[in-house]
């Protein structure tokens, strides 16, 4: 039958089931008896129900201490850039003659996971003049707003710190 | 105490409303799609960003906080990706650019690359 499976991983199941049921009091806090008993039994209604498209065996998804302290502080450089990024927008906007000069750069990415390549083109999309056009391989299509920008993107800081987040995981097996 | 609390806030607003003001207006007066994108994807997510600080800190209790620091979360993950599906769509179907538009190849080269003369010859 569709609907009995079997759980595969138990360990993996009381995690994700204790993560859901933290959501669950996050939104509604109050520790009534009807509220956790409707959590609870949601919580692991939905775990068993998804439970074979959770446990693929043979695809680690691991990410070691260092990476989210690491994540954390990339985090607060994408905080600070975006804030230039706004002014330097507000500039451009409200000055009367507009100085853009803008265009297309194709740039190569040292970045060798896809998913580290995914969170920095959208860190190029949010920050100083820049927007990522199109992603394809290590290839990237960038749209610049001034001449500036564009020579600022193409050995931008940031690249290396996520270059770094990237190479101190634990499943790494690149070059 | 409360005076400061009250300065702080407005002062929040103001700016969030501010940074709004300025991608609505970027948005009117830029030449073409491309450089439109710049103005709405930066300002919105800072200005919604400071918008919802400044509700933070006026609303009651911490489930109400938790709503809107998941609202913040997803305007910031899902601006960028709207902004990218536009723009890759208007560079493929061929949207028309400002005359001064440059094309610069910089595939394994130093930045000020080699020119190229359109968009046939620069995809990703």
């Amino acid at each position: 039958m569709y609907y009995i499976k079997r759980i595969i991983d138990p360990k993996g199941f009381l995690i994700i089931t204790v993560i859901l049921l933290g959501f669950w009091f996050l939104m509604s806090p109050t520790l009534s008896v009807v509220n956790i008993i409707i959590g609870t039994s949601c919580c692991l209604g939905i775990t068993y129900f998804w439970s074979p498209d959770l446990f693929r065996p043979g695809s680690p998804m691991g990410f070691t201490p260092i990476q989210v302290i690491k994540l954390m502080g990339y985090l607060v450089h994408l905080g600070y850039n975006i804030l230039i990024a706004n002014f330097a927008v507000a500039k451009i906007v409200l000055s009367p003659k507009m100085p853009i000069s803008p265009g297309f750069i194709l740039l190569q990415t040292k970045l060798r996971k896809e998913l580290s390549r995914v969170l920095y083109a959208n860190s190029i999309t949010l920050t100083p003049g820049t927007i990522t056009i199109d992603l394809n391989g290590d290839r990237l299509l960038v749209h610049a707003i001034t001449d500036e920008a564009a020579e600022g993107v193409a050995n931008w800081y940031m690249e290396d710190k996520m270059r770094g987040i990237e190479v101190s995981s634990k499943f790494w097996s690149g070059p | 105490m409360k005076l400061l609390m009250e300065l702080v806030v407005c002062f929040l607003l103001w700016s969030g409303m501010f940074f709004l003001f300025v991608g609505t207006l970027g948005l009117i007066r830029l030449p073409d799609i491309y450089t439109r994108m710049h103005a709405t994807s930066k300002c919105d997510t800072l200005g919604t960003g400071l918008i919802l600080l400044a509700l933070m800190t006026q609303v009651g209790g911490y489930n109400e906080v938790v709503k809107l620091v998941m609202i913040g979360a997803f305007i910031w993950t899902i601006n960028p990706l709207v902004t990218h599906a536009i723009g890759s769509t208007a560079y493929i179907r061929g949207e028309d650019h400002t005359a001064e538009t440059f094309f610069k190849d910089c595939y394994d080269l130093p930045y000020p690359g080699k020119d190229v003369t359109g968009k046939e010859d620069i995809r990703a």
